[in-house]
């Protein structure tokens, strides 16, 4: 989905909600928390990816399997022993253990999925260009000068096959590495040359003439001010709670979760709904705009 | 008080002895004119321009002096320097330094050390100056050249500069978007009364508009008058700059006329209706009919349809085309009307979907790898510098054939000979051209 009505919101908003979701993903090991984590997180990619998403939450299951049944195998910790194999115990403990690392695993490479579409490059620089401007500056060119190398790379492979110098699909391996040698060379010293014009409008334009300042093309409104409010809130609950210990869980060597009562899954409630506060964004402005839709 | 004043500018690069890059130039500029510096590649013209700005002066031995506002150029303090004179370059590419279009506007502002609240007001002002608000949030890569320059001129413009110097700033684009960064060098100097200093080869959309127009030869300026005299001291001269002058000039000046020059050819018209009150009969150029079927044709496409990736539309939709043996063919279109495709097409870097390309009677893809290339098809990219890989322009040409005598040879055909130990990227854009021509044949 290109318009993610999150990824409208200022960076800070972003990356405030990105740390609260990643840092309680991984100190969280409650399994429901887990659960809510994944959930919350596989909605938001979907949001995010479209039928693309799909594909890669579903290749997370084998991935979710294979480190579940691998744990036991190095963690031979746990009372309760399933069976045993070149005298080693596999254990249940290890074997639920297996399941909450994961779960972890899983929430975040989902999280890390949908922080990579939401904070770009430059929101990220952005963000941090008042405190490092030469280093957020450095990481700009970076990321300008890749899918420059990248796209001359490509022309320099056409022009030479053109000429009939380019490597056929049976050329030996000698010839393939002497012929990508050349491209290399000729991308370097094009790089090269094209980094004296760079440093050269840099200069003409000022650089290192007085003390960098770092343009702020986001302004925090108000919808930003009240979000990161609410996000503060309930983070806060959420550690209230979980310093009270109602998201105490403990695998080895005996199981000891904390069930949930009536009491601590307000906690659960909290946290949930922090989680599912971008895709609640979205959400809602479809709604938004199919009522006004109906109005016309 | 003048704008620039150079004084007796004296100039020698360290490595030519006692060639001299600008010999004894003075010259003044005014506030708010609008001047062309032209001249033959190597006649100095960059050197000049890059006197004007401290950070771009080349190294070498050089004498006289060079004021701005009244003020020892190199007494001006650089990041006023900076501000007050903006520098244009030719390659579009290369001087842009970040990858997000609004963050460029904001480079030279965030180099002088702005506040947030100015940078926000000039570059919205830019933006919509020039018309960037439709692509300020994109990435620079997916830019056209065009654009690219465009923004080149804005993120300068954004920094409120005095004087605008460009050098050949339109030398990489199509002619389309060339006129249109012309045109809007051209509002600048009117609206925004900035003083404009450009070399420039298009002279014909630019000419018109000019306060003045230097001519350069090797390091001299041999002429300096406004662009309505300036021909007739050419013309007088005998000089081969007179060629590159406008059309509407060089038809005036060869016919003889009389009065004042026209410079644009609307001017020309009226001029030409005033002189020949019989209107001259246009002969009419005989014309080749091109037979629908060609008798073994050197290359045939049969409807090919190509796209690029898979949900993007197609760029090649049905191409059929035959092309005699030993003719020229010029394939004509606008932009992005698929040309270069087609001709990635007969080379196989493009594989169409459908559709089949035959060279000499044997479809392209029945060639064995490299066989196609030997004596049958070549091609000339578009940027001369991809074909490059050594670093001498002798040893390009080996890497093609060791026969020594054709080597020879093509180097005569292509005017390279005097070249040939040269670096091919201290070529000039015109001998990059011919020397990667001289590499391909």
């Amino acid at each position: 989905m290109k318009d993610d009505a999150f990824s409208k919101l200022h960076p800070a908003v972003n990356l405030l909600f990105f740390i609260g979701a990643i840092c309680f993903g991984v100190l969280l090991q409650h399994p429901v928390y887990l659960l809510a984590g994944i959930f919350a997180s596989g909605v938001y990619y979907f949001m995010l990816n479209g039928r693309k998403g799909v594909k890669t939450i579903l290749l997370m299951i084998p991935l979710f399997i294979f480190i579940t049944l691998f744990n036991p195998i190095v963690n031979t910790r746990g009372v309760t022993v399933l069976f045993s194999y070149l005298n080693r115990p596999y254990t249940l403990e290890a074997l639920i253990y297996g399941v909450a690392v994961a779960a972890t695993f899983v929430l975040m490479l989902l999280w890390f999925g949908c922080y990579g579409k939401v904070l770009t490059g430059d929101k990220f620089t952005c963000l941090f260009g008042n405190l490092a401007p030469s280093l957020s500056l450095l990481l700009v060119m970076v990321f300008r000068m890749i899918p420059n190398l990248l796209q001359k790379a490509k022309q320099i492979i056409g022009a030479r096959s053109s000429i009939g110098k380019g490597t056929a699909e049976k050329s030996s391996i000698k010839d393939k590495l002497g012929s990508g040698m050349t491209v290399i060379g000729v991308l370097t010293s094009w790089a090269l040359e094209g980094s004296i014009t760079t440093s050269d409008s840099m200069r003409s334009r000022g650089y290192g003439t007085s003390k960098r300042t770092s343009f702020m093309v986001y302004r925090m409104t108000k919808t930003d001010w009240i979000l990161s409010f609410i996000m503060l809130l309930l983070l806060g609950v959420v550690i209230f709670f979980a310093a009270n210990g109602g998201m105490n869980a403990e695998f080895l060597p005996e199981r000891n979760i904390t069930p949930i009562n009536g009491f601590n899954i307000i906690g659960f409630i909290t946290y949930l709904g922090y989680l599912l506060i971008p895709a609640a964004l979205n959400v809602k402005e479809v709604i938004q705009w199919n009522i006004s839709k109906s109005k016309i | 008080m003048e704008h620039f004043k150079i004084e007796n500018l004296t100039f020698s690069y360290p490595t030519s002895k006692d060639k001299k890059s600008l010999d004894n130039v003075s010259l003044k500029i005014e506030k708010g004119e609008y001047i062309v510096l032209c001249g033959k590649s190597g006649s100095g013209k960059t050197t000049l321009l890059r006197h004007l700005k401290t950070v771009l002066t080349p190294h070498g031995k050089r004498s006289g002096e060079i004021y701005f506002n009244g003020i020892a150029l190199k007494d001006v303090k650089n990041r006023d320097e900076s501000a007050k004179i903006g520098y244009v370059m030719q390659n579009p590419d290369d001087q842009i330094v970040t990858d997000k279009v609004w963050h460029e506007l904001a480079f030279g502002l965030e180099s002088l050390g702005c506040d947030q609240k100015t940078m926000r007001s000039r570059v919205a002002e830019m933006a919509c100056y020039f018309g960037i608000q439709d692509w300020f949030h994109r990435d620079v890569a997916v830019l056209s050249g065009g654009q690219k320059q465009l923004l080149n001129l804005a993120s300068i413009m954004a920094m409120q500069p005095e004087v605008l110097i460009l050098d050949e700033p339109t030398s990489q684009l199509d002619p389309i978007a060339a006129s249109d960064f012309l045109n809007t060098v051209r509002k600048i100097n009117t609206e925004l009364g900035t003083t404009v200093i450009i070399t420039e080869h298009r002279l014909e959309d630019i000419f018109p508009y000019a306060d003045r127009a230097i001519v350069m030869d090797s390091g001299k300026i041999i002429a300096d008058d406004t662009p309505r005299n300036i021909g007739k001291l050419l013309f007088e001269q005998n000089n081969p700059m007179f060629t590159a002058m406008p059309t509407p000039v060089r038809v005036f000046y060869n016919a003889d006329g009389d009065g004042d020059c026209p410079l644009t050819v609307r001017e020309g018209r009226a001029w030409l209706n005033k002189e020949f009150e019989i209107k001259p009969q246009i002969a009419e150029i005989p014309c080749k009919n091109i037979d629908d079927d060609i008798e073994n044709p050197a290359l045939s496409l049969k409807e090919l349809w190509f796209r690029y990736e898979k949900d993007t539309p197609d760029i090649l939709r049905g191409v059929s085309l035959e092309i005699p043996a030993s003719s020229i063919t010029a394939i004509v279109g606008g932009n992005g009307a698929g040309k270069s495709t087609t001709l990635k097409a007969i080379c196989g870097i493009c594989k169409p979907y459908r559709g089949k390309i035959k060279v000499f009677g044997k479809a392209v893809n029945k060639f064995k790898s490299g066989e196609l290339f030997k004596n049958c098809v070549s091609m000339l990219p578009q940027d001369p510098k991809s074909l490059f890989v050594k670093s001498k322009v002798s040893d390009e040409l080996a890497e093609m054939t060791k026969d020594k005598n054709k080597i020879n040879e093509v180097a005569e055909t292509c005017q390279i000979t005097e070249l040939m130990n040269n670096h091919p990227y201290d070529l000039s854009g015109g001998e990059q051209q011919r020397a990667a021509l001289a590499k391909v044949l």
